[in-house]
């Protein structure tokens, strides 16, 4: 088959190569500490530590290590209408820095060091907003601040620092910044995963890197019931979340068993919800190709994928590239039906992100935090049970 | 759909006892008075017996205290009346078998580990006396060791599990916050395996349970994520050569759910490069170890609107035929009734996920195809 020309990667990564790259972007006063060469010989590392290696590699073969630094290797991948989304993935473990300010400071200076060294190189490039979900009101103020450029078309959740899921109402502000300026939301799998973040998985954490990079999609199924169940899209209904690198065979478990839990104590819990969280994965959720299941036949991958709610627009091409696990366009139409393939390549991205010069989506009314009060006190619907 | 009309086994009924009191009775006079020394607490309710670990209160702030409201005996707590259950289940459909789970253990889970052994002994003993007596030939159960101190757990599954009415050991709670893969836990797989018994795991309360992301704050999802501890306990018993080191041991996975089969074995067998790296020991493809060791308790089986679309799902699993075994949950809210279940299987699935893979998991002869009843006589004590 052939792609289009205006293929869209709707995640690709891009990476300093040393701390020292984001120094210009940076105030005097931390330039001058993270600089100062003290015992580990070098600038003071920025990033939280990953909890676990990945002994293969994380980058690809054919990937030198500073490919995600190399922006002509990244573009050399693009036809001329093509376009392709940068997010983070090694940047991401900045935000979790446990001292709040550094993660501040480096939040701002890779969303300009993005816009002056990328975007302002290469019209084809697009932004994510990096935001720090240890502090939401800098963040909010951040999207604010950077939102407003055009080529910036979505927002980067930063990783999980205060081990709580994000549907937390300390976020709340995040989401309201995103939502006034039209913006998404792309969560990453890799989110739990750093040595300052909650536990990637339940019930203890993994032993090795295998098992980590299995399990890894069990923070993001946590992050989307949380979402939903507290209310993030009754407060925002235009916000949309696209998730990356946890795969996607585990929806329909995932869904079912949410809303077969929502069917039994809704009425406890949540009766401010206007449906099944199902209803809400399909009109607020997309999935990023990247990390999606390869089965020995990949037949089976599409009896597994046909249980997500409105399939056809749920998935989104994402190169991960330079990663190891990145896929060309070819290894990912190879596995799904030639039908989804103008949605998966283009226009599902094109429907998600918010692009330059294209009708905003309207902001929507909030839902009043008194609304969900007083619905808390409504009569509650008569529970149904299965009759057996 | 055909209707199934062969027999029923079932790996997870929940018994209970009529009140706390029963149980202290078993325990030794240190442990009674240990028990008993806030005024009045072994008669209070679920939440706040002495007798269960401490933990998030959304797990189990589910309405009816997470019981059919039909299962409440006229004394004493769901799971409690030998008679309901008979009329209820036992009777109600053809059982052949049904395996006693308690409701659901995780007493041996306190936050006290050797009250949490005393208290394991006394569940046991009281079990053997008052369900195991030989009333009714049909009930089987199982031992619920310590996983704080393995080893103790260890001599309590050689001391119990020499009955022939125990057929499983049954973990409801990882109180040292390890996945069950941890060398920590393996002398209980060494008993285990030594006694010929089965392995089960079934979500239980523990104060030390720990959740991907952080802590729910909704029962909603907390019930959900059950699955999340089905997914990370087979990943670690592969990864730490678990099934290398005891080959015999079969494992079953109960009250997790079945869907996010596809997911798991297809994530597990694309890392097979990096487990070869991590953990050399780990020689089949993790889908081969599944296969052979891992079996998947139906309930709750996921609700897809249309059944089609669930059975097409796990058929993306080969040989997933051979893995489910029917569990009912009786009496919680969730249960599913083998009338439901069979419903939604592929007929040519019946009678091997409704009886006859939980009786080669449990070690049973299955009845013979074709019995109208899979219970001709009444009751013969003893007879195994």
């Amino acid at each position: 088959m052939t792609f289009p020309a205006d293929l869209i990667d709707g995640c690709a990564y891009h990476d300093w190569r040393s701390p020292l790259d984001l120094l210009p972007y940076m105030s005097p006063g931390w330039r001058a500490t993270i600089e100062r060469r003290g015992d580990i010989g070098g600038p003071m590392n920025i990033k939280s530590m990953r909890r676990y290696d990945d002994l293969l590699g994380r980058r690809r073969a054919d990937a030198q290590g500073g490919d995600a630094s190399d922006l002509d290797r990244l573009v050399a991948r693009l036809e001329d209408g093509g376009r392709m989304v940068l997010g983070y993935d090694e940047g991401l473990l900045a935000t979790a820095y446990p001292l709040p300010y550094v993660a501040r400071q480096t939040m701002r200076a890779a969303n300009d060091w993005t816009r002056e060294e990328w975007l302002a190189r290469d019209e084809r490039l697009y932004g994510h907003v990096l935001v720090s979900m240890t502090l939401p009101e800098d963040s909010a103020a951040e999207i604010r601040r950077v939102g407003s450029d055009e080529r910036m078309v979505a927002v980067e959740l930063g990783m999980n620092g205060l081990g709580r899921a994000f549907g937390h109402p300390i976020y709340h502000p995040v989401y309201a910044a995103a939502a006034e300026l039209g913006l998404p939301l792309v969560l990453q799998a890799t989110s739990d995963g750093s040595g300052d973040t909650a536990p990637p998985t339940a019930f203890g954490l993994p032993a090795t890197g295998a098992e980590y990079e299995v399990l890894c999609a069990q923070g993001l199924m946590n992050h989307v019931a949380s979402m939903i169940t507290s209310g993030v899209f009754d407060l925002f209904p235009t916000l949309r979340v696209l998730l990356v690198g946890g795969g996607a065979a585990w929806v329909p478990a995932w869904l079912w068993r949410v809303d077969a839990s929502y069917r039994t104590i809704r009425r406890v819990e949540v009766p401010w919800l206007r449906g099944s969280p199902s209803e809400y994965f399909a009109r607020h959720f997309r999935l990023a190709t990247y990390g999606l299941e390869s089965p020995p036949q990949p037949e089976r991958l599409e009896a597994v994928l046909d249980a997500i709610p409105s399939v056809t627009l749920m998935f989104v091409y994402a190169s991960g590239y330079p990663n190891r696990a990145g896929e060309e366009p070819e290894a990912v139409a190879a596995r799904l039906p030639e039908a989804w393939h103008d949605g998966v390549f283009r226009a599902n991205a094109e429907a998600f992100y918010r692009w330059p010069g294209g009708v905003r989506p309207a902001h929507g009314v909030p839902v009043a935090t008194d609304e969900i009060r007083e619905r808390t006190s409504a009569a509650p619907p008569v529970a149904t049970r299965r009759e057996s | 759909m055909a209707r199934y009309d062969g027999p029923i086994a079932d790996g997870d009924i929940h018994h209970h006892w009529q009140s706390d009191a029963d149980v202290l009775a078993y325990l030794p006079e240190f442990w009674r008075d240990y028990a008993g020394s806030s005024s009045g607490a072994a008669t209070l309710g679920y939440l706040s017996s002495r007798m269960l670990p401490r933990r998030s209160v959304v797990g189990g702030n589910i309405p009816h205290g997470s019981a059919r409201r039909d299962s409440y005996p006229a004394q004493g707590r769901p799971g409690s009346s030998y008679e309901l259950l008979r009329e209820q289940v036992l009777d109600r459909y053809d059982y052949f078998r049904g395996v006693l789970t308690y409701n659901v253990g995780a007493n041996v889970y306190v936050e006290n580990p050797y009250f949490g052994v005393a208290l394991s002994r006394a569940m046991h003993d009281w079990n053997a006396d008052h369900w195991l007596d030989g009333r009714d030939d049909r009930l089987f159960s199982v031992v619920i060791p310590s996983t704080a101190i393995p080893e103790e757990g260890a001599a309590e599954i050689r001391r119990v599990g020499a009955s022939e009415r125990i057929v499983a050991t049954l973990l409801t709670g990882n109180a040292l916050g390890r996945p069950f893969g941890d060398p920590l836990y393996h002398p209980l797989y060494e008993a285990t395996a030594e006694m010929g018994l089965g392995l089960d795991i079934h979500p239980g309360i523990g104060a030390y349970d720990t959740f991907a992301a952080g802590p729910h704050t909704s029962g909603i999802t907390h019930l959900a994520a059950f699955s999340h501890a089905a997914m990370h306990h087979i990943t670690s018993l592969i990864v730490n050569g678990v099934f290398e080191k005891y080959p015999t041991l079969r494992v079953h996975l109960k009250e997790h759910g079945t869907a996010w089969l596809p997911h798991l074995i297809w994530k597990l067998d694309e890392q097979y490069d990096l487990l070869r790296i991590e953990s050399p020991w780990v020689r089949r493809w993790p889908s081969e170890y599944i296969h052979d060791h891992i079996r998947i308790g139906t309930q709750p089986l996921e609700e897809s609107d249309d059944p089609q679309v669930y059975r097409r799902l796990i058929s993306a699993v080969d040989g997933v035929e051979d893995m489910l075994v029917f569990t009912s949950d009786y009496p919680h809210t969730s249960s599913d009734s083998p009338t439901y279940v069979a419903g939604r299987l592929p007929a040519g699935w019946q009678r091997k996920v409704m009886c006859d893979n939980v009786c080669e998991h449990y070690g049973w002869e299955p009845p013979p195809a074709g019995a109208k009843r899979s219970r001709l006589e009444p009751a013969v004590a003893g007879d195994g």
